[in-house]
């Protein structure tokens, strides 16, 4: 009786101890699967965007305007456009920028912000979210002191696929 | 009798045997798992950190908008500035910003800056490379953010020579790595 409740207890503080460990570790297991399952999709997202540049020109009537045509070439929709970056490269005096997204058409920016237009008659479907297979265009409304040219743009989406395209000279003035 | 008295100082030993083991393993368990745990969470925090460099664009000319003092800038034909743009992918918020580690090699291995001051003053400091958040004084990086850093680049002995090309590091505090190859414009 006395060995059988002597064994019982050590037993218990055995498995007292086990599941201790047991808890602790499988705590640690979700945590650290739940991460490696986010990063997992983080990484599958990333793979599936891609964005062409086709061209980018200075706008024909605002000369502080920069006109950049993309393709959605990738696998996946983008609509989280305000995640997106923009930034522009300057050949010659002005400092580099980083437009901020502004929603809305071209007409409602003011200055170093950029909206983007999918052309409705074009791409119907979905009119604002940039689906695999359509075109769209990135309007990006400059602040210069003084003309200058663009020579880069470095256009990020939210997933982190980054494209950084040489422009050549595209000339660009104050409005 | 016998019997009864053997099974009682039984039980006593069983007793206090147990509570001696409990109270010399017990936090010994205690503090292994919680350290198994706090193991466990860094390294889950590393695997949800993630960032991107999207851009590195030197500046020669004029000096940079503020924050940065309109001091100390070598002009036309030097660098003045570097500036950064780098998006936060991960799951996780990398704070605090201050705590990055910036590192600036040149491809030939002549240049190298490792652990660069930061300037909390987010101004120009003479004599070193620094670097600082913008906006000045950003400590809480979030995901899906965009970071904007300044690094404020060579004086006077410190050089970085057109044309040259360079790789800017960034380390997080918990180990993260992230590198960018840029080019001085010619």
């Amino acid at each position: 009786m006395g060995i059988s409740l002597a064994a019982l207890l050590v037993m218990s503080v055995f498995f007292t101890g086990v599941l201790m460990m047991y808890r602790t570790t499988l705590f640690g297991n979700v945590v650290v699967s739940n991460a490696v399952d986010a990063s997992a999709e983080q990484a599958l997202e990333k793979s599936k965007t891609y964005i062409g540049i086709d061209d980018v020109s200075a706008s024909p009537s605002d000369a502080c305007v920069i006109q950049v045509t993309v393709g959605n070439r990738g696998a996946i929709a983008i609509h989280d456009f305000n995640s997106m970056d923009v930034i522009v490269h300057y050949q010659g005096a002005t400092a580099p920028v980083r437009l901020e997204y502004m929603p809305g058409n071209q007409n409602a920016l003011t200055g170093d912000d950029w909206t983007m237009t999918i052309d409705g008659t074009k791409f119907p479907f979905e009119p604002s979210i940039f689906n695999p297979g359509e075109d769209a265009m990135i309007h990006g409304r400059l602040n210069l002191a003084s003309p200058d040219s663009v020579s880069a743009i470095a256009l990020g989406t939210a997933s982190g696929y980054v494209l950084r395209y040489s422009t050549g000279p595209v000339g660009v003035a104050p409005c | 009798m016998d019997k009864v008295l053997v099974t009682g100082l039984l039980i006593i030993a069983a007793v206090t045997s147990v509570a001696v083991i409990i109270g010399s393993i017990g936090p010994t368990i205690g503090r292994g798992g919680q350290e198994a745990k706090e193991s466990q969470l860094a390294a889950a925090k590393k695997i949800a950190t993630s960032f991107i460099i999207i851009d590195v664009i030197p500046y020669i000319g004029g000096y940079p908008p503020p924050p940065a003092q309109a001091v100390g800038c070598r002009g036309a034909g030097h660098s003045c500035s570097i500036d950064v743009w780098m998006k936060n992918i991960g799951q996780a918020e990398i704070e605090p910003v201050s705590d990055l580690d910036i590192s600036l090699l040149s491809s030939t291995g002549e240049y190298y800056r490792d652990n660069i001051t930061r300037d909390s003053n987010c101004g120009y400091l003479v004599g070193d490379p620094t670097w600082f958040a913008l906006p000045c004084g950003k400590e809480i990086w979030l995901p899906n953010e965009t970071l904007h850093l300044r690094l404020n680049g060579p004086l006077a002995s410190d050089r970085l020579p057109l044309g040259t090309h360079y790789t800017f590091y960034v380390t997080t505090r918990n180990g993260v790595q992230e590198k960018f190859l840029f080019q001085i414009p010619e």
